[in-house]
């Protein structure tokens, strides 16, 4: 019994920290970059570009949580903030606090720890959920005022 | 498959408090694992950005993660954690994949004019 019940969790290696750590934080980066490169040349504002409209809305014909993230980012690369909050409010929110929590990460791979971030509160991930459902709810309502939130 | 080493600061030791079983006499704290990560901000960045019916499924797996843990399941937590991770990835993926394809496209001049 005392064997059992004191035996220690299994060790782990030590975490590779300080800047060879940041490979991944690094590759985080360079593709948000790509992704908003791409998007600046592909134009989603304007109906008919290279960029495709997203398999949800052509198939079934409804907004999905996401649908409008692209010309969002499209609206805010050229500073226009009322356009992004038109095309998906919600993602706009996110925006700040997937920085947020890219920050926090590249923070602690960088010391080795966890740095705590909005992500880890206990409520987080449910709270996430039910704002994600919410939103894809709200913006398919077919009655005023809710049409206008569609994309 | 967690990046960080395991510290054991007191929020982790026992289900019943410092020490939990292994106290009491027997010297040894018996102290949890360490709470896997839920991966919750790649799971909301994929819903937004990618493929949200997969990263619905990893949001969902992210909100069972702690439960789990704190119910001392530290396996199911391990489980769930990287069940939110790996659909984050496919969500990612499938974006990666599909508009990969289109500037590829796009590059190769297939969306010029006059080739419509």
């Amino acid at each position: 019994m005392v064997g059992v019940l004191t035996t220690a969790p299994a060790t782990r290696t030590a975490p590779v920290t300080g800047v060879r750590a940041l490979w991944a934080p690094a590759a985080v980066a360079a593709g948000a970059a790509l992704s908003c490169a791409v998007i600046w040349w592909g134009d989603p504002t304007t109906p008919g570009g290279p960029l495709p409209v997203c398999p949800t809305k052509l198939l079934l014909g409804i907004d999905c949580p996401g649908c409008g993230s692209l010309r969002m980012i499209y609206s805010l690369l050229h500073a226009d903030l009322g356009a992004a909050l038109r095309f998906n409010a919600v993602a706009l929110v996110t925006l700040p606090l997937l920085a947020w929590a890219w920050v926090t990460w590249t923070r602690g791979r960088w010391r080795g720890r966890r740095v705590e971030s909005w992500q880890h509160r206990r409520w987080a991930p449910m709270i996430a959920l039910v704002i994600t459902v919410a939103w894809w709810v709200v913006r398919n309502i077919p009655v005023e005022p809710f049409t206008h939130l569609r994309v | 498959m967690s990046h960080y080493p395991d510290p054991i600061p007191y929020e982790q030791y026992g289900p019943y408090g410092y020490g939990g079983y292994g106290a009491g006499g027997y010297g040894q704290p018996y102290p949890r694992p360490p709470q896997p990560p839920s991966n919750l901000a790649w799971a909301i960045a994929t819903t937004v950005l990618c493929c949200w019916p997969l990263s619905i499924v990893a949001i969902i797996a992210a909100t069972k993660v702690e439960r789990a843990w704190l119910l001392g399941d530290y396996a199911e937590a391990r489980r769930q954690s990287d069940r939110a991770r790996n659909w984050s990835i496919a969500s990612a993926a499938v974006v990666v994949v599909l508009y990969g394809a289109v500037v590829a496209l796009g590059l190769a001049g297939v969306f010029d004019e006059g080739s419509r």
